[in-house]
């Protein structure tokens, strides 16, 4: 599954990201935390230009992660 | 502020639906540009998206992704009313309304299987908060401002 390795490195730092970054936004390629950024575009931008056109992780840094709910059934 | 009306005569039934163009994201056009790749030809997919009050976030057809040849960028936690909260994989795209050309950048979105209720995308609350919305039941129109 893409980005596995990246979530299961986000998961595990989790709570060294929220000392360090918390509110931020991170860069993740592999088991690698690459930087942190204001915003989420910002990130995105590092991560293509440093990784073109393959996956990598750009998440936010929050004690609790929001939850997006659809009232529509929706198929995996 | 830009402003369009849909008249639908099925309103009730299909719900607001508009025709928008889907393109890889801002921030990876621009990414390709510094790269000097600004020539090669930008993937875009016409799509009809509903735009979804019940929905916190935005989606498209897993079709979408493929045609575009996203890679996932992100993950977003979900809750439907037949699965719990559970991790699924983002994509960073461009939405063009295209009655409008109004040009919504750098949306998340997440693919999942839409094409059989007859749609290629939803438009959630995440991208309604750029935007008016008028839905007018009774005569069968409603209005999009951004």
């Amino acid at each position: 599954m893409p980005l596995e390795l990246e979530l299961q490195t986000f998961h595990e730092q989790k709570d060294h990201l929220l000392e360090k970054y918390k509110d931020r936004y991170v860069l993740i390629k592999g088991d690698d935390i690459i930087a942190d950024f204001e915003s989420r575009g910002d990130a995105l931008r590092a991560g293509y230009k440093r990784f073109g056109e393959e996956a990598f992780l750009v998440k936010k840094v929050e004690e609790v992660e929001q939850v997006n709910f659809f009232s529509r059934a929706l198929v995996d | 502020m830009p402003c369009v009306s849909y008249q639908r005569p099925d309103l009730s039934r299909v719900g607001p639906t508009i025709a928008v163009i889907v393109r890889p994201s801002t921030a990876f056009l621009s990414a390709r540009k510094e790269e000097g790749k600004e020539a090669e030809e930008v993937p875009a997919v016409r799509s009809v998206m509903l735009v979804d009050t019940g929905a916190s976030g935005s989606a498209v057809d897993h079709e979408v992704i493929e045609r575009l040849g996203l890679q996932p960028t992100g993950s977003i936690s979900i809750a439907t009313p037949s699965h719990d909260n559970h991790e699924v994989l983002t994509y960073d795209i461009d939405l063009i309304i295209e009655d409008n050309r109004v040009h919504l950048p750098d949306v998340p979105v997440f693919a999942t299987g839409l094409k059989k209720q007859g749609i290629h995308g939803l438009i959630g609350r995440d991208v309604l908060k750029h935007m008016l919305l008028v839905y007018n039941g009774y005569s069968g129109h409603f209005t999009l401002a951004v």
